[in-house]
Formats: structure tokens, C-alpha cells, sequence
């Protein structure tokens, strides 16, 4: 089924249009919160609270653009809130949760665990060093192809910010290829 | 960074994500300044070291299950809600129909029943108005009280 057609019918009260709907976007919602927070209970616990807001606000849903870019959206703004609340207790740098078992995650094979062990690692060194804004940028940007309007809409900030915020991303992600010694091309 | 340099390099990166079709930037300044071309080769790097492929995530049974219970109890709250909203609005039309219809009734009847009647209609009247922020606040507490997830 069409996602519009999912988004008519959940707005009209079809409660398995709406579980179909927010499932469907699961994936896409918890693999940018990953990235974004490096922290994978966090995650999860961001995930859960933005799908239940979702459930409520679902009515006040407006679709002009993607359903994610909307959960995203939320997403986003609960890290910021959390971060804010927990600003003193919690260094998200410290967090190293993303070697942990995957329990939810599809499981991949010996190979494919090996390489993206790597590209974990990476990505991990590579993202802790951008600010939170910047981070999300890139990682709308790089990971999901979100085009500069769509994510100026969801950081709530002008178009030229979004390009300035990715541009300062590639020139800290290059300072810290070279730093580390993952500059390997 | 020159101000050239960061407009190239701005281009190279709209052209790199895709937010334009053509390269556009100044090919003889991309060729001749190193910073730019240091930058170009740092967008093949990152697109070499962090690859593009998105992290797939399957939702726990667990989750699902939580997750359609409160899309259910969302929808039985909300229908309740609408119910409310329903009683409450015929609770506000019922006295303001009566008011009306008792008004016609008392000035057709005014001359014979006297002025105090009217008197009395006309106070009801204007003060009905002032009773919908109350009944509004009643309201208000009801679901509040009727609300499992305080939101």
C-alpha cells in the first residue's frame, strides 16, 4: 500500500494502517538515531518515544513531504531536549554501546559483520567529532540522500545553514581521517 | 579560506550530493588551487570510508506488540474524546435553545405574566455566556482525570 494511502487511512483512525505505516519506518528512524546519538539503547529509547508521539500527533500530520522525514523530525527534536536535560550528567562521546550485540538488528554474515565492524568504527570516529547539529546534517545528507530543502525543514534552519553545517562536516570528518589514520585512499 | 575557494568547494559538494546535475565550480581555479582540489578528494574519501549504505533495523516483537497497544488505546482514547466532545456540545445547546424559547415564550406572554419574567430570561440569557469557560474547565479536569498516559 502507498504511504499516502496509509497516511489517509491512519489519520482516519485505521489503527493497522498506522502500525503498518510507523513499522515501515522503523529502520530508517533507528539507523539515523544510531548514527546520530552513537549510542544504541538511547536509540532505542528515542525510537519508542517518537513512534509514540507519532501515535498521538498523527491526526496533525501534514503530508507535504517523505512520512520520515516527519519522525525524523521528531526525532531529533527529543536528542536535543535529552541532551539538554542530561547535558551534565551524559558524554555522548563516551557512549560505546555500538559494538554491542545488535539485538534487533538483521543479522549479517561472518563477512558482512567483519566489514561493517569496520565501517563502525569508522563512522563512530568519524561522527563523534562533529557537533550534534552538524552530525545530523551529514548524516541526512550522506547516509539518506535527503535533499537540502527537505533538511532544512527538518533542522528548522535556512538552506544556506544545511550547506554551510555539511561543508564544516567533510572539512572536521577529513581532520579526523588524518588524525587517526583512517585516511586510507 | 578564500572566498572563491569556499564557493568552489560548495559547488564540488552540491555536484558530489547531488543537488546539482553539472559540475559548475571553476575548473582552472579547481585545477590550480590545492585546497580545492585537496577538498575533492576528501569527498571520494569520505564517500570510500564512510560508505553510504544505511544500517537496517528490524523492529523486536516485543516493541511491535507495545507498539499496537498504544496505537489502540490511542484510538479508543481519542474516539472517547470525540464522544465528549459530542455530550458537551448538546450539553451547550440544550440550555441555549431553552433560553431562546423560553424568551419568545416570555415576551409573548409579557404582558400578561409582567415584566419580572422577562426580567429573569433576559439575566439567563446574558449570563450563559459566562458559563462556558466554567464548563469549559470542567471539562478540562474530566479529561485530565480520564488521561492514562498524561499527556
Amino acid at each position: 500500500m502507498m504511504e499516502r494511502e496509509l497516511i489517509k487511512k491512519a489519520q482516519a483512525g485505521h489503527n493497522p494502517a498506522l502500525n503498518q505505516l510507523l513499522l515501515d519506518n522503523y529502520s530508517i528512524l533507528m539507523g539515523y538515531l544510531v548514527k546520530l546519538t552513537l549510542n544504541k539503547e538511547l536509540s532505542e529509547d528515542l525510537t519508542q518515544e517518537t513512534l509514540l508521539r507519532a501515535v498521538t500527533k498523527i491526526r496533525d500530520y501534514r503530508p507535504e513531504g517523505k512520512f520520515s522525514t516527519w519522525l525524523i523530525a521528531i526525532a531529533k527534536n527529543l536528542y536535543i531536549d535529552d541532551l539538554r536535560k542530561n547535558k551534565k550528567l551524559r558524554n555522548y562521546q563516551e557512549y560505546d554501546s555500538l559494538e554491542n550485540t545488535p539485538s534487533r538488528e538483521k543479522i549479517p554474515s561472518l563477512e558482512d559483520r567483519v566489514l561493517s565492524g569496520i565501517a563502525f568504527d569508522k563512522m563512530k570516529e568519524c561522527l563523534s567529532a562533529l557537533s550534534a547539529e552538524k552530525r545530523s546534517v551529514f548524516i541526512l545528507k550522506h547516509y539518506y540522500g535527503y535533499s537540502y530543502k527537505e533538511i532544512a525543514a527538518i533542522e528548522q534552519c535556512p538552506l544556506g545553514t544545511v550547506r554551510s553545517r555539511l561543508h564544516n562536516s567533510i572539512e572536521e570528518i577529513r581532520k579526523v581521517m588524518e588524525q587517526e589514520g583512517l585516511d586510507e585512499f | 579560506m578564500s572566498s572563491k575557494c569556499r564557493h568552489t568547494q560548495l559547488q564540488m559538494m552540491d555536484w558530489f550530493y547531488d543537488e546539482q546535475e553539472q559540475q559548475n565550480w571553476d575548473m582552472d581555479h579547481a585545477q590550480q588551487c590545492r585546497e580545492c582540489r585537496n577538498y575533492y578528494q576528501q569527498l571520494l574519501k569520505t564517500e570510500k570510508n564512510l560508505p553510504r549504505r544505511p544500517l537496517e533495523f528490524e523492529a523486536s516483537e516485543d516493541f511491535i506488540r507495545s507498539l499496537e497497544d498504544h496505537v489502540r488505546r490511542e484510538g479508543v482514547r481519542s474516539q472517547e474524546q470525540k464522544e465528549k466532545g459530542r455530550i458537551f456540545k448538546e450539553l451547550g445547546a440544550f440550555p441555549a435553545a431553552a433560553i431562546i424559547l423560553l424568551t419568545l415564550m416570555g415576551s409573548l406572554f409579557y404582558n400578561d405574566i409582567g415584566p419580572s419574567f422577562i426580567q429573569v430570561q433576559l439575566a439567563g440569557l446574558f449570563l450563559f455566556p459566562f458559563l462556558i469557560p466554567i464548563l469549559g474547565i470542567v471539562e478540562k479536569r474530566r479529561r485530565q482525570g480520564s488521561d492514562p498516559y498524561g499527556s
